[in-house]
């Protein structure tokens, strides 16, 4: 679906190149991680790919379009939910979602049941200007959805989002995946990812470190160990066992027969460890 | 077509929700109220008691209506495309098929289509002086990109609503211009000319009385009122992007 080759991209008056070689692929049906600390190039290359920035050298093609040739007709397809949501304040949230659906010519889908997708079916008639921030991030989240877009292009979708709506923007982010949709996610929240996303890339001063899935990141570089933490007496006690051959481990089937266990927990790095050991930056 | 008719639709929404937009539709009328209705008596009772013929002056009155209400059309627009800057719905345009340049050519489309026809209809309507309708679509068509000119400079010198006010009624100086070009005898009025506004009221002016200078004031004045507005575009899309 995305199709990307040394894309460099150098800002007009800047010396700098913002963008130095990017080189990554997404594949219909996936969830495709962009994670980088601020000024890293996460927010150029997705202005790229939503077709705002246009020149560029590389190759950039997005359901087989090179993107310096696209006009309108690209956004038919497509779907954004930028960082900051963008709403006339005046409007109602279904007065909005009218005005924004009307541009496009293809099918759409009913504004009330996005609204109803992310639980502000009871606020469809609340003007903007009262709506919390998590209520206008989610109808920001929502309005990517209005013209049924083959891919979407989600900013941040769960910044500013309490834990369960949060959890239901990711579990729609899934449902998307489910249905064969394609999901490009700029994000530095690294849970976020590490749950979500089917592949990551680590874009770090323009270029991309690293490419793979947060799965297969985590097993490879974490210890191959298992840590149990079991009460003796009243005191919390730890012990380490290898994964390998645990199964015939005596010491650790002992363990669990005779003590306590409260926790066991494998010892992989989290994705934010591994983008620290990879980068030498943090996220923050 | 279909986008057209949405966001005409959405502009009228948000012109319904604002006493400031209200406002700035309801002042031509109510100025074309007291031109139709408050004039003539007015000139009657000049006559009578001072010797003064205001019918004289009629024709700049009339020139002054169809000034300003390309003019107020124009601060609405520049109100509208203000809140949109400031909500950064532009940056939402331009990722619909509606794109960023569809935005622009909608949002400069809409105060010269409502002002052409607001002005047409109000000069018609008060008709102080004979109107000779011919001659009156090419000055009416010009003082409608006053519409996108007051909408830019608001868009693009304002940092907010607030200051977007201050700076409609600081432009009430502009008008100035075209009474230069009014009660100058010699011909240093053309300097006024670096005011668009000067060009509308003298082609309005001259429609009735002098058809060379007539062809001139039109010609010119929609030429400086493009660039105005072009140059105008440049200068916001910088600040909006």
């Amino acid at each position: 679906m995305i199709d990307v080759r040394d894309l460099q991209f150098t800002y007009p008056g800047n010396r700098e190149t913002t963008l130095k070689g990017l080189q990554f692929g997404v594949g219909r049906g996936e969830i495709f991680g962009f994670l980088g600390p601020s000024g890293a190039g996460k927010s150029t290359t997705q202005n790229i790919l939503i077709g705002l920035l246009k020149k560029y050298q590389g190759l950039v093609r997005v359901m087989g379009t090179e993107l310096k040739g696209i006009d309108g007709n690209y956004y038919e397809k497509i779907g954004v939910a930028f960082e900051v949501p963008n709403f006339y304040s005046k409007f109602t949230a279904l007065e909005n979602l009218d005005v924004f659906r009307a541009l496009y010519s293809g099918d759409t889908a009913d504004p009330r049941a996005l609204l109803e997708m992310v639980g502000l079916e009871k606020d469809g008639d609340t003007r903007i200007s009262g709506f919390s921030k998590g209520m206008k991030m989610r109808l920001n989240f929502c309005r990517a959805f209005l013209n049924k877009p083959e891919i979407l292009f989600l900013d941040e979708p769960t910044a500013g989002l309490d834990p369960v709506n949060a959890r239901k923007v990711k579990n729609l982010i899934r449902a998307e995946r489910a249905a064969g949709k394609t999901v490009f996610l700029t994000t530095h929240n690294m849970n976020v990812a590490e749950e979500i996303c089917d592949r990551v890339a680590f874009i770090v001063e323009g270029r991309i470190e690293l490419v793979d899935s947060p799965r297969e990141l985590m097993v490879r570089r974490g210890q191959k160990k298992v840590r149990v933490e079991y009460r003796e007496d009243g005191i919390i006690q730890e012990a380490e066992f290898p994964l390998k051959g645990i199964g015939d481990n005596r010491d650790f089937s002992c363990l669990l027969k005779a003590k306590d266990v409260e926790r066991m927990h494998t010892q992989e790095a989290t994705l934010e460890d591994i983008f620290i050991e990879v980068t030498g930056r943090s996220l923050a | 077509m279909k986008k057209i008719l949405a966001l005409s639709l959405g502009d009228l929404k948000n012109i319904r929700r604002d006493g400031l937009l209200i406002m700035s539709l309801l002042a031509p009328l109510l100025l074309a109220a007291a031109m139709r209705f408050g004039i003539p008596p007015l000139r009657d009772f000049l006559v009578t008691a001072a010797a003064f013929d205001l019918a004289e002056h009629y024709a700049f009155a009339m020139s002054f209506l169809a000034l300003m209400t390309p003019m107020m059309v124009g601060f609405l627009s520049g109100f509208i495309l203000l809140d949109e800057r400031d909500e950064n719905l532009l940056a939402y345009y331009a990722v619909t098929p509606l794109t960023k340049s569809g935005y622009f050519y909608y949002r400069m489309s809409f105060p010269v289509v409502l002002g052409f026809f607001l002005t047409f209809l109000l000069v018609s309507i008060v008709g102080l002086t004979e109107v000779h309708y011919l001659k009156l679509i090419p000055v009416v068509f010009m003082a409608s990109l006053e519409g996108p000119m007051f909408a830019l400079i608001l868009g693009a010198f304002a940092a907010n609503k607030v200051e977007g006010l201050a700076i409609s009624k600081a432009l009430g100086v502009i008008f100035l211009a075209p009474l230069a070009g009014y009660l100058l005898e010699n011909n240093w009025h053309l300097l006024a000319g670096v005011f668009p506004p000067y060009w509308v009221t003298q082609a309005f002016l001259a429609a009735g009385s002098a058809p060379g200078w007539y062809t001139f004031y039109t010609l010119t004045g929609l030429l400086i009122h493009i660039l105005a507005v072009w140059a105008l575009l440049k200068k916001f899309t910088v600040r909006a992007t």
